[in-house]
C-alpha cells in the first residue's frame, strides 16, 4: 500500500521496450537496483512500469542493451498536476474547501449538556451564554477547568462537572446532588390528638400523651383520643405540675362512608365515519403554507398534528416547521344505557372508590353498593364499612397553662419580703 | 573456493540443520496455486515471452511454461510470475 502511494506521488511511466536484448536489459535493471513491475510481453515488445526517478537512470543501460524505449502514458501526481495547470478556479476551489474547513473548525458549534434532571438545558444554556460561551464561540479561549469551576460555584446543586471540547462540541456532563439539601424540621409544639371522624375504635398505640379513650369506645367528630397534658402527681398523690408534649399515637377505628353517584340516563358516543384526511403545512418563520383537501359535509372533524423542526448538526434549528396533519370524520349520538351497560358504569364508579381507600391505606370492612332510579337519572349509592387511622393533631393553646397564679403568689411573697427589708 | 569447500558446506548444513536456501544459496520455488509462482534466489533472467519464463539459479536452471505470463515485480531475491502456468522443468 504504501508502495503504491510512493509510485503515485513520484509519478510513473509505462513503458515499451522493443531491441536485440531484452532480458539483458531486464537483468542491468536488476543489479543497478532500478524497480520494475507489471512487465507483460505483448506482440514481440515488452511493457513495464517504472518510476520516473528510475527511468532517468536507465539511459545508460539502454545503450548497453542495445534496446530502444518509449513512453506510452505517464500516471502520478506530477503528471495529474501538469495536466490540470490551467484549471486555477478548480485549484482554488479544493484550497478554498480546506481553508473553510480549516476556518470552522476553529468554532463551536454544538454544545450538549448530559446529566441534568432539575436544571433544565435551556437554564444552563441560558448561563453558558452569560459567560460568553455560545454556538459559534472560538475554541480558542475556553478554559474547560474555569467553565466547571463556576458552574459549580454558580449551581450548589451541581455537585460534579465535567466539561470538555472534541471537535466542535463542547460536552458538559453533570451530576445533580439528589439528597435534599435540607432536613425538614421537626415540629415540637405541644398538642392533641382529636378524632377526624366519628367511629369505634379497635386498636390504639400510644406513644406520647395521654389516652382519653380505650378500645371499643365510641367517639365523636373532634372528641379528644389522646391528651398533650400530662399531669405529674407527687408521691402524695397530689398534682405537682402538667406538662404539655406532643401527642403522638397510631388509633384504628371502624368508620363509615357513603357516596351518591348520578349517572345520565343517555349516554354519547363517538364514532370515527372512516373518512380521513391528510395536509402538510409549512412554516417558514411566520408565514405559512399549508397543502390539505377542505373539508366536505357537516360531520365534526378531530385534527392532529405532528410537529418537527429542522435541525442541522443536531441541535442547531433553524425556523423552519413541518407539520403533518391527520383528520379523522366522526360522529355524536345520544342512546339509553342498557343494562349490560348501567351495571359496568356501577362497578367502574365502586371500583375507583375502593381504589381511592386502598391508595389510602385504608382498609375496607364491608362495602355494598345499589342502583336506583331517580328523576334525573340513575343513581348509583354505596357505602363502606372501614378501618382507619382517625388522630389528628389539635395544637395546644399556651393559655391553658394553669401556673402562672402559682408564680404571681410567689412574687407577691417576694414583694413582702422586700417591704419588710425596708422597714428594717 | 574448491569442490571440497561446497562439499563441506552441505556437510556443515546438514548436520546443523540449517535452512539449505539460506546456506547454500539454493533457489527457492512456491506455487500459489497454478496461476502464480514466486521465486527466490535466483540469479538472472534468460529467456521471457508470455508463453515461456527461464530463470538462472546457482546450480541450475529454471523453465516455467504457460499461457500469458507476466512478471508482477521482480528483484534482486525475488520474482513473482503470474499467469496459467502448465510446467517447469530444471536444467543444467
Amino acid at each position: 500500500m504504501i508502495e503504491v502511494l510512493k509510485h503515485y506521488l513520484g509519478g510513473y511511466l509505462r513503458v515499451r521496450l522493443r531491441g536485440f536484448s531484452p532480458e539483458r536489459f531486464l537483468n542491468l535493471c536488476m543489479a543497478k537496483q532500478i524497480v520494475i513491475w507489471d512487465l507483460r510481453y505483448q506482440e514481440d515488445s515488452y511493457q513495464f512500469l517504472i518510476t520516473v526517478r528510475d527511468f532517468r537512470r536507465v539511459r545508460p543501460l539502454v545503450h548497453k542493451a542495445q534496446v530502444r524505449l518509449r513512453i506510452l502514458g505517464r500516471y502520478g501526481l506530477p503528471f495529474f498536476l501538469y495536466r490540470n495547470r490551467q484549471r486555477k478556479l478548480y485549484a482554488m476551489g479544493v484550497g478554498a474547501f480546506f481553508l473553510v474547513l480549516l476556518v470552522m473548525s476553529q468554532f463551536i458549534w454544538d454544545i450538549t449538556i448530559e446529566g441534568n434532571y432539575r436544571f433544565t438545558d435551556d437554564m444552563l444554556l441560558h448561563y453558558l451564554d452569560t459567560q460568553e460561551i455560545r454556538y459559534g464561540r472560538r475554541k480558542k479561549g475556553i478554559d474547560c477547568s474555569g467553565l466547571e469551576e463556576s458552574i459549580r460555584s454558580q449551581y450548589p446543586e451541581i455537585i460534579w462537572v465535567s466539561a470538555r471540547i472534541s471537535g466542535t462540541r463542547l460536552m458538559i456532563k453533570i451530576k445533580e446532588n439528589e439528597v435534599m439539601g435540607t432536613i425538614p424540621s421537626k415540629e415540637n409544639h405541644p398538642r392533641d390528638l382529636v378524632a377526624e371522624k366519628p367511629g369505634k375504635i379497635t386498636r390504639m398505640v400510644v406513644r406520647r400523651g395521654k389516652a382519653q379513650v380505650n378500645v371499643g369506645d365510641t367517639v365523636e367528630e373532634g372528641q379528644v383520643l389522646v391528651s398533650g397534658i400530662v399531669p405529674i402527681y407527687n408521691d402524695a398523690e397530689e398534682l405537682v405540675r402538667e406538662q404539655l408534649v406532643r401527642a403522638d399515637a397510631d388509633i384504628y377505628a371502624e368508620t363509615e362512608a357513603q357516596y351518591q353517584e348520578l349517572v345520565p340516563f343517555l349516554a354519547v358516543k363517538r364514532i370515527d365515519t372512516g373518512k380521513n384526511r391528510t395536509g402538510l403545512r409549512l412554516r417558514l418563520g411566520g408565514i405559512s403554507f399549508l397543502w390539505m383537501l377542505p373539508a366536505l359535509g357537516e360531520n365534526p372533524w378531530e385534527i392532529t398534528s405532528k410537529s418537527s423542526q429542522a435541525a442541522i448538526l443536531g441541535d442547531f434549528y433553524l425556523p423552519v416547521w413541518v407539520d403533518h396533519i391527520q383528520a379523522r370524520e366522526y360522529q355524536i349520538y345520544e342512546h339509553f344505557l342498557t343494562k349490560e351497560e348501567l351495571e359496568g358504569e356501577k362497578n367502574a364508579i365502586h371500583q375507583k372508590r375502593i381504589e381511592n381507600f386502598t391508595e389510602k391505606g385504608v382498609q375496607i370492612l364491608e362495602n355494598s353498593v345499589k342502583i336506583s332510579n331517580k328523576d334525573s337519572g340513575w343513581e348509583v349509592w354505596g357505602s363502606f364499612l372501614l378501618e382507619e387511622k382517625i388522630g389528628v393533631g389539635r395544637k395546644l393553646e399556651q393559655t391553658i397553662i394553669e401556673e402562672p397564679p402559682l408564680t404571681n403568689s410567689e412574687e407577691e411573697n417576694e414583694r413582702q419580703d422586700e417591704r419588710s427589708g425596708d422597714n428594717h | 573456493m574448491g569442490p571440497l569447500f561446497e562439499q563441506m558446506k552441505i556437510a556443515a548444513a546438514d548436520n546443523l540443520k540449517l535452512p539449505k536456501d539460506v546456506v547454500l544459496g539454493e533457489v527457492l520455488v512456491s506455487f500459489i496455486g497454478r496461476t502464480s509462482v514466486i521465486v527466490e534466489n535466483y540469479r538472472g533472467i534468460l529467456i521471457y515471452d508470455d508463453q515461456t519464463v527461464k530463470l538462472q539459479a546457482k546450480n541450475c536452471k529454471l523453465q516455467f511454461r504457460g499461457k500469458r505470463l507476466h512478471i508482477d515485480y521482480y528483484n534482486h531475491d525475488e520474482m513473482k510470475i503470474s499467469g496459467l502456468i502448465q510446467s517447469m522443468e530444471f536444467g543444467d
